[in-house]
């Protein structure tokens, strides 16, 4: 846990970067300080390790008062990675990455195996990347070895500034995947700079906005999108915050599972009936293992009364359908698309598990939106 | 077949194809001109000389001398005959001394070496053993012509040809070399030593502001003339060799200096801010990031330094320190045209070839990381 007391940090020619920071950073949590350039979200950060003095208040790293180590010590049992990444070109991968394990006189063998453990945690070959030199990596790859060497002595704490902000837009992509994947691994404490919105509220557990050093919100990124306290909140986390909360919600979550759906074997009376019982327009079709095959209204009904499989319009479940583990964004986007109110969600194997109505998704937004407006 | 490929390879082949030279040029033995010479009872010799290694030793006029192989006896090899003297003219080289080694067998013996190197390290990124082995042979080469009176009354009879005079009368070429030598490595020595820690000391935070002055005084070393700084020196330390050595520090300080400085500066702040952000001490980020990063820009001003240094030491004949500026000063008092010549020669082989030297040493000093290509 790391604990920010009425934190200042005034330089030396009088500007205060940080102006009374106050809060509380959760173990096993990914906690993003983001705000606009001079906010002081990374010299909040480097204070942490004592790259930057104090000039007031105090820092409780693991309840201890962070000038209570010896600053050294203190650095190398928190992980630093940088948006430079800052690898040392004379150094080949293993000697980057032993660093810090080298600074605390691991043996050999355990440094060994620890590199290769966290080179193939960021999914590099160990055999392949060991002994190459920084500049033989890409952009990407280099990055890759920055976090192994942060997480070179298995600190409890990391600090990451930018570290993906340096990266073209899909392989920024692809590493934040993999560090979530990562982080859901070693459950690190980390404190995660950004300027990138999408960024914090895709990686973090909990965003901390901050505005000329002072901290202005502190919240799950769902309440910030939702609940965003005032104007300043509202305009940084952009016009389509309700767009960007439906990315954090998964289908799972929203959809309903009792769907209307026939069998493919179904007479049309009886998916007249399903319809009807559910006072919807259209029925899902489905085969005997319950994979999606199409859907069917009430007008293909009356233009086809004797075969369903005439009255159904045939589709793809991989193109009609939205996975569970899509994000309600998907699912907005698959509707507006294709012209539905609603969608249908499948699991792996093309299956039915339930559907989700462009309503529900009004619904979430209204209710945020609503909240929204009255806490401003 | 292939093995045979990989022994010969291209630096093998130039051995070889020297050592064929020497062996041919052996048989060709040329009259000696230099009344000296001839006075010590040498009339005929090839040009080809025996191989003189250079040994170290230390002697209360100067600090520390550099002989040819008269001194083996010193370093205990064990091969040298008791009978041969300290004379002024060892002339001789081919002269008598049956151990000593023609210069075309060690060509043939750097043949089997570059050869075997090469089997060994085939195909291998080696950066270590080849150049500085290389190095050292072609060194040992330079330094066994300068150990041989008879090529270069040879070469200056062939410019000279009605000059009565040909070598230097005080002193052998090979002394003059191991003076010059001396000068330069030791005044090397303290210039890297004294250059690389004002360039630290400057680019430390707690001593910046020290910078501009550093680089100021290093600056006016090189604009006040050599010859002035020796003139200066002499009434205030003496005549003989440490003036000189002064005046060579002063004046080649300069690249050293601005080489770490710029070096160091020009490490990127980022790889220091992650070496600081992970707990590495201040000295550990120095010697174990900062130097290694800026070791390229470093070696170079350090290779300019010893160049330059090479050049500037032919004026400590003024004050008595020795070396190649002897003849040269000699040379032009007495208009003796082969001395000047001699000396400006041997000086300008000095320089290439300490030039070669330092650069094998500065790849092999390079982090491997540096140099590398994707």
């Amino acid at each position: 846990m790391i604990e920010f007391q009425n934190v200042v940090k005034q330089f030396p020619d009088g500007f205060r970067a940080v102006n009374g920071l106050s809060l509380t950073v959760h173990d096993g949590e990914i906690t993003v300080f983001i705000g606009p350039s001079g906010c002081g979200k990374t010299t909040s950060m480097r204070m942490v390790n004592r790259l930057l003095s104090i000039t007031e208040g105090r820092i409780l790293v693991e309840g201890r008062d962070n000038r209570d180590y010896p600053a050294e010590e203190l650095r190398r049992k928190i992980g630093y990675a940088i948006q430079q990444i800052g690898l040392f070109p004379h150094m080949t991968v293993l000697q980057n990455i032993a660093v810090v394990p080298r600074l605390l006189g691991w043996e050999e063998d355990r440094i060994r195996k620890r590199v290769d453990e966290l080179l193939e945690l960021v999914g590099l070959d160990p055999d392949v990347n060991r002994d190459k030199y920084p500049r033989q990596l890409s952009g990407g790859q280099q990055q890759r070895v920055g976090v192994a060497r942060a997480l070179g002595a298995d600190p409890p704490i990391m600090l990451m500034d930018e570290p993906f902000g340096a990266i073209d837009p899909i392989t920024r992509e692809v590493l934040q995947d993999e560090f979530l994947e990562i982080q859901k691994r070693i459950s690190k404490t980390i404190i995660f700079v950004t300027h990138d919105i999408d960024e914090a509220i895709k990686m973090g557990d909990r965003i901390a906005i901050l505005k000329d050093g002072s901290l202005v919100q502190y919240d799950t990124p769902d309440t910030l999108l939702a609940k965003p306290k005032n104007r300043f909140v509202r305009d940084f986390v952009g016009a389509d915050r309700q767009l960007k909360r439906l990315g954090l919600l998964r289908v799972r979550e929203l959809m309903t599972r009792d769907t209307p759906n026939v069998s493919l074997r179904a007479s049309t009376d009886d998916a007249r009936r399903a319809i009807e019982a559910a006072a919807v327009k259209s029925a899902f079709v489905v085969d005997e293992d319950g994979v999606l095959k199409g859907w069917v209204d009430r007008e293909g009904l009356r233009e086809n009364p004797d075969s369903l499989l005439d009255a159904m319009n045939e589709g793809d479940f991989r193109e009609i359908g939205v996975r569970q583990s899509a994000t309600a964004r998907e699912a907005l986007s698959a509707m507006v698309a294709r012209g539905f109110r609603i969608t249908p969600v499948v699991d792996e194997r093309g299956a039915l598990v339930g559907s989700i109505t462009l309503r529900a998704l009004q619904e979430l937004a209204d209710q945020g939106w609503v909240e929204g407006e009255q806490a401003s | 077949m292939s093995g045979l490929r990989r022994f010969f390879t291209p630096a093998a082949l130039v051995w070889l194809v020297f050592a064929v030279l020497l062996f041919a040029a052996l048989s060709v033995r040329e009259t000696i001109h230099d009344p000296q010479l001839r006075a010590a009872g040498v009339t005929e010799a090839s040009i080809v000389p025996d191989l003189w290694l250079p040994v170290f030793r230390f002697s209360p006029s100067t600090l520390l001398e550099m002989h040819g192989s008269d001194d083996l006896r010193v370093l205990g090899f064990g091969l040298l005959p008791a009978d041969v003297s300290d004379s002024p003219n060892p002339a001789a080289g081919s002269a008598g001394a049956p151990w000593r080694v023609s210069l075309g067998w060690f060509a043939l013996l750097m043949v089997v070496i570059e050869g075997l190197l090469g089997l060994r390290y085939a195909g291998v990124d080696e950066k270590l053993v080849r150049p500085l082995v290389r190095a050292a042979g072609i060194f040992l080469v330079i330094w066994s012509f300068y150990g041989h009176e008879p090529f270069w009354d040879w070469m200056l009879h062939g410019i000279f040809p009605s000059s009565p005079d040909l070598l230097y009368n005080s002193n052998t070429v090979i002394s003059l070399a191991g003076q010059h030598l001396t000068l330069v490595i030791i005044s090397s020595i303290l210039t890297v030593a004294i250059g690389l820690a004002l360039g630290i000391l400057v680019t430390r935070a707690e001593f910046r502001e020290f910078l501009p002055l550093v680089s100021d005084v290093v600056n006016s070393g090189q604009t006040v003339p050599t010859l002035a700084i020796v003139a200066i020196m002499a009434p205030i330390i003496g005549f003989g060799f440490w003036p000189a050595i002064v005046a060579l520090i002063l004046y080649g300080l300069l690249p050293v200096v601005r080489n770490t400085i710029v070096g160091l500066e020009g490490v990127d702040p980022a790889m220091i801010d992650a070496a600081r952000g992970m707990g590495m001490t201040p000295s550990q980020i120095l010697w174990q990031i900062e130097v290694p990063n800026a070791s390229r820009i470093i070696l170079a001003g350090v290779r300019t330094s010893v160049v330059i240094n090479v050049g500037t030491a032919a004026l400590g004949a003024y004050v008595g320190s020795g070396g190649f500026g002897n003849p040269i000063a000699s040379g032009l008092n007495q208009a003796i045209q082969p001395w000047v010549l001699l000396g400006a020669l041997s000086a300008a082989l000095l320089a290439i070839l300490l030039d070669y030297i330092l650069g094998r040493v500065e790849y092999v000093m390079t982090p491997k990381g540096l140099i590398i290509e994707r």
